[in-house]
Parts: structure tokens; C-alpha cells; sequence
């Protein structure tokens, strides 16, 4: 493992490679300073565009963008008490009155040094775990690939608890979508309607354009936003008060930092779920916790901590197992494939330089986002001016050339808007788009793992449990099964009794 | 007509329709066309989501008996903007399609900021051309992308 982490440190440390590290960082600041935008819809739109870059240089800038995506948010959590992205949504509980009380600069100087702080931490523990999950890999056999399949879908489809039947409708859909194309098992175009542009299945990295970027952008144009940051008290002395604050509280970003890393790991739970898990826990631990909620620090260290740290541990399912951990994920996923990397538990196995090279990609952004953040913090507060139905179109137009720029195909253009179109719906009637992706993405893998499976136990379903990991993969799946059963009806019951 | 973003609206079942519409033609597709062991896995699949949206159907008509005497106010959008936001982006596309890029960004870009975003006149102009002119330089001359010139120009 050494030997390959020295490789890939090799690659990264190149001028062309740290050049495009440090606009993911900056391009992670500015789509998270803005509310709506974020992670996802950054990868999302830039994804086409890394098309002809050398994949080192590709992963570095993704993972720029990913570690920055947080800090960036914090910022407008802070001073505007809008988050940014959804997890730091927790960050403005405390980190607004801090604003309002003339610390702004406290409360962001906290910020940019518990995130790198929860960052690192995340990620010496992923390459910790990384080694173990690559030997669990290769006890995989089509069964067990088939079974993963299905507990990732299912987790991801039932992670919403108030759209249990919605997540699981979008998984159907999705894995209908999977199936179009050439079915390479039993052979033959299936749901192509004689196009050839369908015959090698519905491509990734459009579809994941069109759901993420386009219908974001279509409903920021549609509802319209307008947000304008006052930085007026952002100095470098308040900073510094925050920073050595930071290293004061250690216990909470070491704790924060293990939360962020454990909750990001699970599929689908998200990164809200980490930060907010955090802040309630620093809380709990507090002899004051009625104080929190009025400008304390910690409440602004806990969340953001774990906030980067759930970026490694959202890893773990994507690169050990194929399974997005979240949205943002899912799009890195496309990046992988747009590079030649089969998402899949051989991932890890045929690309571990590559992965590697990603780690550490976030590790130094996590570091750097901290820096030019701390440098920057007025000037991206300024972008939040640009009203959304300004900022929207202009993103739409970005994200269909680059869509077109993949393979200069007309078709992916079309595929894009119509997927734009799917998305913008699926937001409106609430329908959770992750399921979809997630069906799309593993929606093959697991029907050749159910149809290889038969195959070799020519038709006998016992192979489902014919070997330990397969035992543990139904247990789980029956478990999140069960979980979410019991949680639809908990709600409505607790709905009636408070009526 | 309104709507509201992203909320749970009970009674909501043109999606489940619409849905159960498409993939009830999906699994005819595969009927029609496809031998048994190709139709296996998305037939089950097809049926299965079908199962699934008569739960929605059902949940969404409980849903709406129970909150009909206390719907909360929602913030509204007309239905009308979202019509003409998604039409833009058509219209969008099968520009790019037949007068390419370089034609339809710039006419799609200000008619949205115009009468989309309802933005001044001037100040939408001036976007449009920055807009289109960054876009050329970065893509078409610094990236060396080959911007689609449409079927018309091609």
C-alpha cells in the first residue's frame, strides 16, 4: 500500500496537477457560497468538461471541489444564515448569531480549521479501512455483486423516510432506464426503438447532467434567488481567535470527526444527518447546552468537523463497493466512468493509484480550501449578489456544451434536457432523484450478478445465501427492509396522536 | 394554476399515472419484442413498480382525506412559469440542433434573462455578449471543443 500511495503522491505533486487542484478549490468555494448550488451540481456541470484531461488531473480537481464545497458553504451559513449546501445547515445555528454579534470572523475562522482538521481525520481513516475493504472485495462472486447491488438500491430508496414508496418508485424507473441497450448475458438491443444512439445503453454522464445540474438551474430560474452577504466585519485578528479556539476544543473535533466519517459512510443518510448529529451531541455533552443556539463556538466547530469528514467516509461505499454514498457521489461516479473506471467493488482492485491519488487529492484540498478561503471570504460573499435568474441560464448553457464536448454527439444534448426536464418533475412532486441515479448506475450490475448467479446454480436460489458475505448481504437488506416498514408506520401513527 | 417546490402535496396522482403509463408501455415493449430471458428481469422489475405506484395511488388518497381541513399555506408558483422555463430549454436544444451553438446560445440566453428573468433590456445584452463570447474563446478556441454548427450550417 505504501508503495502505491508514494505513486500516487508522485502524480499528484505535478505543477499541471496541483494547477487544476487549486481551481476545483476555487471553483468548490464559489458553488458552495452560493444556496442551491453545491457539490453535486459543480461535479455535476464540470464533469463533461473533464473529459480530456489526464484522470489524475480530473480526480484532483473533483476532490478540490468536494472538500471545498463545505467551506464555501459555511461562509453564507455564517454570515447570512442561508447554508450554502444542506449540511451546513447546522453550522447556522450558531455560527448567524455569532454574525449578529460582530464575530463573524471568530466564527469563520473556526470553520476553515475544523474543516481541514475533520477532513485529515476522515481520510487517514479511510486509508485505514481502504486495504481491509479491498480483501472483503475479493471474496465477491456474482451472488454476492447481485446482492450488493440490491442493498445499495434498496438503502438509497429507503433513506427517506417521508418518501419510502417514492425512493422506491425512482429505483424502478432507474433500473428500467438500466436496462436499455445491448444486454450483454442473453445478447440482443433491448428498448432501443431501432435507435442506434441507445444501443450502448443511456449514457452517465448526460443523464447525471440533465438531473442534477439542469434541474437545479431550472428551479433556481423558476423560484428565483437573491441572497447579499455583509462582510464588514470579517478581519484577520477575529480569524485568528477562531483558529486558536479550534485547536482549544480538540475533543469535539475529534469527535465530530469520527461521527462525520461513521454517518457519511452509510449510504444514503447524508452529510445533513452527520452535521446535525454532531452539533446535538456537543450539545448534549455541554453543562450549558441551553446556551448553544446564541453564538457559542463549538456549535460552529462540531458541525463543520463532520461535515468534512463524511466526505471520506462517503468514499468508502463508492470505492470499495460501487455504491454512491449521496448525489454527490453518484456524479463522481460518472467522472469515474467518463475516465474508464467500471464503478464496482474491481475498482478498487484495478484502480487502486488512481483512488489514491484521489485521497490524497482531498486531503490537500481540504488544507488549501481553508487557505484561499480564509483569503477570499469577502469576495466570494460578493458572488451570492448575482440573482439566480442571471446565474441560471448561464449554467445551463455551460453545462449543454460541455455535454455535447464528450462525444460530440447531438443525442447526448437532447438526453441532457430531457433528463433536465425528468429531474426539474421529480423535484416538484417530490420524488427523491438519488434512487434513480443509483438504479441507473447499478442497475446492470446487478442484473448480470442475478442472471450469472442462475446460470450457475442452474436456477437454484439457495446461491443468494450459499456463502457468508451472502448471508450478511440478506441480513442487511432484510434489516433496512424491516427499518423502513417500521418507521412508515411509526409516522402516521404519530401523525394521528397528535391531531 | 400553482405549485409548490419540492413539497408532499397529498392528492397529487397525475405523477403515479403518468408513471404507471410509461412503464405499462415499457413492459408491452419488452412483451412484443423481446424473448423471455431478455424480458425477464425488466418485466419483474416493470411489474414490481407497478405495485408500487398503486401503494402511492392509495397513500396519496389517504394523505388527502386526512389533511383536507388543514392544508398549510404554501408559497406558490404559477404553472405557467415553469411551462415556459422548460419550454426555453427545448427550444434551447433544438436550436443547438439545427442552427448550433453558436447561434442558440446567444438567442436563448437573452430571451431568458429578458423575459424569464425579467431582466432590464441593456444589461441582458451585454451578458448575452460577454456570455457567448467567453464561451467561444474557452471552449471552441482555448479547450479546442468543435461546437455543434446544427444541421442547417453543418
Amino acid at each position: 500500500m505504501l508503495e502505491i500511495l508514494l505513486q500516487a503522491a508522485g502524480d499528484l505533486l505535478s505543477l499541471q496537477t496541483m494547477m487544476f487542484l487549486l481551481i476545483g478549490v476555487l471553483l468548490g468555494l464559489v458553488f458552495g457560497v452560493i444556496p442551491g448550488l453545491g457539490g453535486t451540481t459543480a461535479l455535476a456541470i464540470l464533469m463533461p468538461l473533464t473529459f480530456g484531461m489526464r484522470a489524475i488531473d480530473a480526480f484532483a480537481m473533483s476532490g478540490a471541489i468536494m472538500g471545498a464545497v463545505g467551506m464555501g458553504g459555511a461562509f453564507t451559513a455564517i454570515l447570512l444564515n442561508a447554508p450554502g449546501t444542506a449540511p451546513n445547515a447546522a453550522t447556522c445555528l450558531d455560527g448567524y448569531p455569532m454574525a449578529t454579534q460582530g464575530r463573524a470572523a471568530e466564527a469563520i475562522g473556526a470553520n476553515a480549521t475544523a474543516s481541514p482538521l475533520g477532513g485529515l481525520f476522515g481520510l487517514f481513516t479511510l486509508l485505514l479501512i481502504l486495504p481491509l475493504a479491498k480483501q472483503l472485495v475479493l471474496l465477491f462472486g456474482p451472488p454476492e455483486f447481485f446482492l450488493l447491488a440490491v442493498f445499495g438500491l434498496v438503502t438509497i430508496a429507503l433513506s427517506d423516510s417521508a418518501n419510502l414508496v417514492r425512493g422506491l418508485i425512482a429505483a424502478g424507473v432507474g433500473l428500467m432506464l438500466a436496462f436499455i441497450g445491448y444486454d450483454d448475458v442473453s445478447g440482443g438491443a433491448r428498448f432501443t426503438y431501432g435507435s442506434d444512439y441507445l444501443w450502448d445503453g443511456i449514457p452517465l454522464v448526460p443523464a447525471l447532467v440533465g438531473l442534477f445540474a439542469i434541474a437545479e438551474m431550472l428551479r433556481i430560474s423558476i423560484s428565483g434567488t437573491s441572497v447579499a452577504a455583509d462582510t464588514s466585519t470579517v478581519d484577520l485578528k477575529g480569524m485568528m481567535k477562531g483558529v486558536r479556539a479550534t485547536f482549544r476544543h480538540w475533543r469535539i473535533v475529534l469527535r465530530s470527526s469520527i461521527i462525520g466519517s461513521v454517518v457519511g459512510a452509510v449510504p444514503g443518510v447524508g452529510g445533513t444527518v452527520a452535521t446535525f448529529i454532531a452539533y446535538s451531541t456537543t450539545k448534549k455533552s455541554d453543562p450549558d447546552p441551553d446556551s448553544f443556539g446564541t453564538g457559542r463556538i463549538e456549535g460552529v466547530i462540531a458541525p463543520e468537523a463532520a461535515n468534512n469528514a463524511k466526505d471520506s467516509g462517503a468514499l468508502l461505499p463508492t470505492l470499495a463497493f460501487g455504491i454512491p454514498g449521496g448525489s454527490e457521489m453518484a456524479v463522481f461516479l460518472g467522472i469515474l466512468v467518463l475516465h474508464g473506471m467500471q464503478p464496482g467493488p474491481t475498482m478498487l482492485l484495478n484502480h487502486e493509484r488512481e483512488i489514491y491519488g484521489l485521497i490524497l487529492a482531498l486531503t490537500f484540498s481540504a488544507v488549501f480550501s481553508a487557505i484561499v478561503g480564509l483569503f477570499l471570504v469577502r469576495w466570494l460573499a460578493m458572488i451570492t449578489l448575482v440573482k439566480g435568474q442571471i446565474l441560471a441560464p448561464l449554467v445551463i448553457v455551460v453545462a449543454m456544451v460541455g455535454t455535447y464536448a464528450i462525444d460530440s454527439q447531438p443525442g447526448d444534448v437532447i438526453l441532457t434536457a430531457v433528463f433536465g426536464m425528468l429531474g426539474y418533475l421529480m423535484l416538484r412532486y417530490n420524488y427523491p432523484r438519488l434512487p434513480l441515479v443509483i438504479a441507473l448506475v447499478l442497475g446492470a450490475t446487478a442484473e448480470r450478478g442475478f442472471l450469472q448467479s442462475m446460470m450457475i446454480s442452474h436456477g437454484d436460489w439457495s446461491i443468494f445465501v450459499g456463502s457468508p458475505a451472502s448471508i450478511i448481504l440478506v441480513i442487511l437488506i432484510s434489516l433496512t427492509l424491516a427499518w423502513a416498514v417500521v418507521t412508515g408506520i411509526k409516522k402516521p401513527m404519530k401523525t394521528v396522536r397528535g391531531a | 394554476m400553482n405549485s409548490s417546490h419540492g413539497t408532499n402535496e397529498p392528492g397529487r396522482l397525475l405523477p403515479v399515472i403518468v408513471i404507471a403509463a410509461v412503464v405499462a408501455a415499457y413492459m408491452l415493449t419488452g412483451f412484443f419484442t423481446l424473448d423471455a430471458d431478455q424480458r425477464r428481469v425488466p418485466m419483474l422489475t416493470g411489474y414490481l413498480t407497478l405495485v408500487l405506484l398503486v401503494l402511492e395511488a392509495f397513500s396519496n388518497r389517504f394523505a388527502r382525506r386526512r389533511t383536507r381541513d388543514k392544508s398549510p399555506a404554501t408559497p406558490s408558483i404559477p404553472v405557467s412559469r415553469e411551462i415556459l422555463a422548460l419550454a426555453y430549454v427545448a427550444a434551447l436544444v433544438m436550436g443547438i440542433y439545427f442552427v448550433g451553438y453558436l447561434v442558440a446560445i446567444p438567442v436563448y440566453l437573452f430571451v431568458s434573462l429578458v423575459w424569464l428573468g425579467s431582466q432590464p433590456v441593456r444589461r441582458s445584452a451585454i451578458i448575452t455578449v460577454t456570455a457567448s463570447i467567453a464561451i467561444y474563446l474557452i471552449f471552441q478556441l482555448t479547450l479546442s471543443y468543435r461546437l455543434f454548427k446544427g444541421l442547417l450550417f453543418s
